[in-house]
């Protein structure tokens, strides 16, 4: 099977700097990516030069076909960024926000349709349809940002940082919200995480990147465990 | 009583040319981040245009004319200049700055300082006891609510006002839902350009018109803008009326001379009170 996503020596430049240097993967139809590492480690660069947010040099393929250079084009062929610290438009209503994450979907009643199995899912939001989005809370906050994204009916969804600031019980609603639409509308996820323990929940290999260079690639299971030996750390779960 | 009701109705159609054009410049701000000096011109422009094509066409095809050369104008000077700065507030200044004094030279020598007149709306009507009303005033304030009104509906309800509430409000934000931000600029002035038009061919409807018109208001259009917390409409609407209505109250019953003062010293107070402005609910981000 061949990737949906392939991603062939992607860099990203700022100036000097080198923020990701030579990066390559593949995700299959379906799959969660997780990307790790620390702070300032080129995640959010690599996630922003899949969307082409940021210029980039080497490869991104969907499904074999270059991902066109522009933002407004990449969101057209299905590539969509969530961004790191959700950055819903605060002043516009939660039914606002999801209308403008619908701009590049031509047929009205295509994203009208998907809206309403939104607001089926988090009836939370149904509610505060009408309500500024800056007053929700950050949970609140993260689901918008992810269904403002739904909205342009992507193929593939970048995530950067969901789970960032969220308290526990939050978190664990934004985890079983993103399993249940990746499932119904088949997205391919690159997911961009700080947290190791929630990239495990929901991916099942994990680059772990520094400084802008994919150290390794992982069973992301093995990014739950605390101890530093993972042998020691399954075997004792067992028991 | 008279008197009062009067200097009302004209402090209400001060309030709706300065909402016309503090609109312009918080739209226009909002979006881009550009503090157009020029904007001013604009008015000018339509003004112009009204006056010349109502000679040559008659004042029916003068009105969507005018309109039209005023918002063709701000797309150019948008397309040209304005695209090019954004994101560098310095440049943005220079460049604005320089096409006010260009602007303000051209129309000078294009139409010479003269105050010209076109079709004026003459006439007065008794509305309450003895008290004259201009026709005209009352036109214009009819027409700058209406206007005002549609362009609130406009931004709620289209896909254009949705697109430049969204950029307006976050401009990376939108960039991942895929809106065009250079794009969404370019409507923005040329809305911008169309409404500080509407208000030109107010000002020529009741009053002889000059190349320095849209100089005087577009320092209250700031004002407002200002005031209102730049970059929303409610905002501006309020801040306008009110300075529209201190202003003609304080002509009539206190100093004629200090009119130009008195809305500075009403940003000064209102800063001072709520430092972002009235309606300002933009929030801090962190990182
Ligand atoms: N817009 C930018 N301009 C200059 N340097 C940047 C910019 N964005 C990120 N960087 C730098 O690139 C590196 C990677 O940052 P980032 O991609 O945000 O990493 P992460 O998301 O893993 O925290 C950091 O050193 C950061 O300072
Ligand atoms: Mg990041």
């Amino acid at each position: 099977m061949t990737a949906q996503l392939e991603v062939r020596d992607l860099a990203v430049r700022y100036g000097q700097a080198l923020a990701v240097r030579g990066v390559s993967f593949g995700i299959e139809r379906g799959e969660t990516l997780a990307v790790v590492g620390a702070n300032g480690g080129g995640k959010s660069s690599l996630g922003k030069a899949v969307a082409r947010l940021v210029g980039s040099t080497g490869d991104v393929l969907l499904d074999g076909t270059p991902v066109p250079r522009t933002a407004v084009a990449a969101v057209g062929a299905g590539v969509v960024y969530v961004p790191e610290g959700r950055m819903v438009f605060t002043q516009l209503s939660v039914a606002d926000n999801l209308r403008a994450g619908a701009f590049s979907v031509r047929r009205k009643h295509d994203w009208e349709a998907r809206r309403a199995t939104l607001y089926e899912r988090l009836p939370r939001l149904a509610e505060r349809a009408s309500v500024r989005a800056g007053l929700l809370s950050g949970g609140e906050q993260q689901l918008l940002a992810i269904g403002r994204a739904l909205m342009a009916f992507p193929s593939v969804l970048v995530l950067d940082e969901p789970s960032l600031g969220l308290s526990p019980s939050a978190v664990v609603t934004v985890t079983d919200f993103l399993r249940e639409i990746q499932q119904e509308y088949d997205m391919t996820v690159l997911l961009l995480e700080q947290n190791a323990a929630f990239a495990a929940k929901l991916a099942r290999r994990a680059l772990v990147l520094e400084l802008g260079v994919v150290r390794e690639v992982v069973d992301a299971a093995t990014l739950a465990e605390p101890a530093p030996v993972p042998a020691d750390a399954e075997s004792a779960e067992r028991q | 009583m008279d008197a009062l009701v009067t200097t009302i109705l004209l402090g209400i159609m001060q309030g709706g040319l300065y909402t016309l054009v503090g609109l312009g410049v918080t739209l226009t701000f909002g979006v881009t981040h550009i503090l157009n000096f020029a904007h001013g011109e604009f008015i000018t422009v339509g003004a112009y245009a009204f006056v010349l094509f109502a000679g040559a066409l008659g004042a029916g095809l003068a009105l969507p004319l005018a309109l039209l050369v005023a918002g063709g104008v701000a797309a150019i000077l948008y397309v040209v200049g304005f695209r090019r700065t954004i994101g560098n507030h310095l440049q943005g200044l220079a460049f604005s700055l320089g096409l006010l004094l260009f602007a303000e030279a051209f129309f000078v020598r294009t139409f010479t300082a003269t105050p010209r007149s076109g079709p004026r709306i003459e006439g007065t009507v008794s509305l309450i006891g003895e008290e004259q009303l201009p026709v005209g005033r009352l036109v214009v304030i009819g027409v700058t609510i209406v206007v005002v009104v549609v362009t609130a509906f406009a931004m709620r309800r289209t896909w254009i006002g949705l697109a430049l509430r969204a950029c307006g409000d976050d401009e990376f934000a939108a960039s991942t839902v895929g809106l065009p931000a250079r794009r969404v600029g370019l409507y923005a002035f040329v809305v911008a350009g169309a409404l500080a038009a509407v208000a030109g061919i107010c000002i020529a409807l009741v009053v002889p018109i000059t190349p320095a018109t849209g100089l005087s208001f577009l320092l209250k259009g700031f004002v407002v803008a200002i005031i209102g917390g730049l970059g929303s409409i409610e905002g501006t609407f309020v801040a306008a009326m009110m300075l529209g209505l201190l202003e003609a109250l304080g002509t009539r019953y206190v100093e004629a001379g200090l009119t130009n003062a008195y809305g500075f010293v009403l940003m000064i107070v209102i800063l001072l009170v709520a430092p972002a402005g009235l309606f300002n609910r933009r929030q801090v981000r962190a990182g």
